[in-house]
């Protein structure tokens, strides 16, 4: 992945959740992990490089080009990558099977016969294909989660990114999700995520950056940033999060 | 509480069936009657149409970002909110209608019900719509959906099965408040049964017939809106 981000600035009101980061991730880098303290900032960037938000100030570069700043190109934007939110990324009024179609036959121009073929062996792909017929409402949250995540990788995205896709679920749901995402890291898509689960960063990702008040804290290989975190600040993280 | 309730169903039945009703001096009159209770459901009909149609342009102009047309709808809804419908059928009626040549009054009676009824309708037509989580905004934004397809795939549908329930008590109403277009000399079904009533002198026999006529219309509705409300009921 070719990520640059300069200057980059973003406010909510008086909270600056972002505080003008600069940022260069290359190649060979193609999983990213970001970690850090709730509201240090992870969401905030993860909603940037999506184009779900406009940055106040700075500018946001992936693969060489870059994010527009208009409804238009951030539309045009968002239809090429994928992106995970913690939870209710589903529509409740379609089944599972609808919610994967969805974006292809509407966004993506395929044909409902087309659609449901690639939607199908998504689902099945992931361990759902006896609940493809079944409303959100009757999965597990987990089941949820994996159907969200076929969705995002049904239409093949660039970049895809996944906002603490399992602090909304309990171990054994946080695991099988895992599993599927782990498994996606290894099929070499490029992936961004923000996560409390230090294990799993260290295991999957190839570069972390520790956020925190908005500010990148620390950039490293991940096998390095959890050895011998540089930063004091990082440390202190690591010892309380990794007590237990 | 319930000494009380029961205490008035006990008194309003025996009002009710205590009463010596002269049933055969109604029979010249049950066509009339029959005319009258059609022409409230045709109006009533109408009037729902249009007015759904109406209160859908009404909350599309209140939702929508143009200033003006926002504060218009609103002027429109706090108007009609705020004043009873009948000095609002009167001023139609007999202000408007002449001046734009309507000369039906059945017509001015569709019109000025569809305006009335609109009015409730696009408040709980915007209240659906934006009960609708900002999360499923997110995430059909995340998927590449315009605004107008996040409307049309995602927020419409979800919020119909919400409004369901008191859109269908708003349409009861509106059968319900068409009575009152007898003040405005439109034949419709309580015209005739205060006609028939007055001409039969002081028997008041016409109006069990009546409340049974629109018992009729409106009992459907709500059956038909639980129907519904169940077939939607996918969330939980």
């Amino acid at each position: 992945m070719n990520i640059e981000l300069s200057n980059l600035g973003k406010r909510y009101g008086e909270t600056h959740a972002l505080r003008a980061i600069d940022l260069s991730v290359e190649d060979p880098v193609r999983v990213l992990a970001l970690i850090g303290p709730s509201g240090g900032g992870k969401s905030t960037l993860l909603r940037l490089l999506g184009g779900l938000e406009k940055p106040e100030n700075g500018t946001v570069s992936i693969g060489g080009e870059r994010l527009a700043t208009d409804e238009a190109g951030l539309l045009a934007h968002r239809r090429g990558n994928g992106f995970l939110f913690q939870a209710f990324n589903l529509f409740p009024h379609f089944s599972a099977l609808e919610n994967v179609m969805l974006p292809l036959t509407e966004v993506h121009g395929r044909s409902k016969i087309e659609a449901r073929e690639v939607a199908m062996a998504g689902l099945e792909r992931f361990g759902l294909a006896d609940h493809a017929h079944k409303h959100p409402a009757e999965m597990s949250g987990g089941q949820q989660q994996r159907v969200a995540l076929a969705r995002a990788i049904a239409i093949r995205p660039t970049l895809l990114l996944l906002d603490e896709p399992t602090s909304a679920l309990d171990p054994e749901m946080t695991a099988e999700v895992l599993e599927v995402i782990e498994e996606l890291c290894r099929e070499g898509q490029e992936i961004v995520l923000s996560t409390h689960e230090m294990g799993f960063a260290r295991a999957v990702a190839d570069e972390v950056v520790f956020l925190a008040d908005g500010q990148v804290v620390e950039q490293a290989a991940a096998e390095r940033i959890f050895e011998q975190p540089e930063s004091p600040v990082v440390a202190s993280f690591f010892s309380r999060v990794m007590r237990y | 509480m319930a000494v009380v309730l029961a205490a008035s169903f006990c008194f309003f039945f025996y009002a009710i069936f205590s009463h010596q009703y002269n049933w055969s001096s109604m029979v010249p009159y049950a066509g009339n009657l029959l005319a009258g209770w059609w022409t409230t459901v045709w109006i009533s009909l109408a009037a729902l149409v249009v007015s759904t149609s109406l209160a859908g342009g009404l909350t599309v102009a209140k939702l929508s970002e143009v200033k003006p047309a926002s504060w218009l709808a609103n002027l429109y809804i706090e108007l009609v909110r705020g004043t009873p419908l009948l000095v609002q059928l009167l001023i139609g009626a007999y202000m408007l209608a002449p001046k734009l040549g309507i000369g039906n009054r059945a017509v001015v009676g569709v019109i000025m019900l569809s305006v009335f009824a609109a009015a409730y309708l696009a408040e709980i037509f915007r209240g659906g719509i934006e009960s609708i989580a900002k999360s499923q905004w997110d995430s059909a934004r995340s998927i590449g959906l315009t605004e107008r397809q996040t409307y049309r795939w995602v927020v419409i549908p979800q919020a119909i099965r919400r409004v369901l329930p008191a859109t269908a008590g708003q349409f009861a109403n509106l059968i319900k408040d068409s009575s009152l277009l007898y003040a405005i000399s439109v034949t419709e079904f309580t015209a005739q049964a205060r006609s028939a009533n007055a001409q039969t002198y002081s028997d008041f026999a016409a109006y069990l017939p009546l409340a049974v006529g629109y018992l009729v219309l409106t009992l459907p509705i709500s059956l038909w809106s639980r129907r519904l409300e169940k077939r939607f009921r996918y969330e939980h």
